[in-house]
């Protein structure tokens, strides 16, 4: 049973209210393809992948990086319910998508990094702490209707 | 895992931009590392944690010159710090994992004070350097 303090909570949604999910989505994945690049194994129908300038204007990247990051937002609406909003998204990854789990750890610290650069000192260690605690049930979550 | 020529240069154009600041980047890093991953916490019990702790600034600088002069000699990380990684491997015995997160955290304090020097490309070269440096100090476990 997961447990958020009221503080926690707090430094969740004012960071969130603050974040353009379309932007930070997008260079979110652009990150990953680019850090981790054998994370591009799952998109090779998005064309052009072939240098960081390709994959930071890639507009399939930017679409799928908004769509991840929505999702996201859906987690933070249901922080009490993880399990239960990504239950079909898990079946998902895991039967259709085939995607390791590791993966949403990776794309998780890649958030926490981007987030870090978009709000600087305002991404204070409590704040950090309380990210990587959410991207790791996001990823946990995510990987619990694995088979 | 191989630095390109390009890693190299990404690199050391990130350390000769943060210059004295590595040795706060380092106190930082640690504290960060602390608060986000407790479990961190138990290779210090001699130390005072809490927060402004004299002995995490002090320990962070150690860490920070470490990657100063990993760096510094970027061609030959296992022999700039052979003695660190007989440390971690006689003395110290640091589960390999925690190099992972303390990577992690040193890549969110750049980000947090030098956002415009984390392009992609320096992020991924950054995030190679760490991941090197981890291998390096863990190495001589076994």
């Amino acid at each position: 049973m997961v447990n958020w303090t009221a503080e926690e909570k707090q430094l969740i949604s004012s960071i969130w209210a603050k974040v353009n999910v379309e932007e930070c989505g997008a260079e979110a994945l652009a990150r990953l393809l680019i850090v981790y690049p054998w994370t591009q194994r799952f998109f090779d129908n998005f064309g052009n992948l072939s240098s960081p300038t390709a994959i930071v204007g890639n507009p399939k990247v930017r679409a799928h990086g908004k769509k991840v990051l929505t999702s996201f937002g859906d987690a933070i609406k249901n922080l009490d319910n993880l399990k239960g909003t990504y239950s079909k998204l898990s079946e998902l990854h895991c039967d259709k998508l085939h995607v390791d789990p590791e993966n949403f750890r990776l794309l998780g610290d890649i958030l926490v990094i981007v987030l870090a650069a978009h709000f600087g000192k305002d991404f204070t260690p409590a704040c950090q702490a309380t990210w990587q605690k959410l991207v790791g049930l996001v990823a946990h979550a995510l990987a619990r209707k694995y088979h | 895992m191989v630095l390109s020529a390009n890693d190299k240069s990404n690199v050391k154009a990130v350390f000769g931009k943060i210059g004295g600041q590595a040795e706060e980047f380092g106190g930082e890093a640690l504290e960060r590392m602390f608060t986000t991953y407790p479990q961190t916490k138990t290779y210090f019990p001699h130390f005072d944690l809490g927060k402004g702790s004299a002995q995490v600034k002090g320990h962070g600088k150690k860490v920070a010159a470490a990657l100063v002069e990993a760096a510094n000699h970027i061609d030959d990380i296992a022999g700039a710090l052979s003695k660190l990684s007989d440390l971690h491997a006689q003395k110290l015995r640091v589960d390999p994992v925690n190099f992972k997160l303390l990577g992690q955290c040193f890549l969110v304090v750049v980000a947090c004070h030098n956002p415009g020097l984390l392009t992609p490309e320096v992020h991924a070269s950054l995030d190679k350097f760490l991941c090197a440096v981890g291998n390096v100090l863990t190495a001589k476990y076994r």
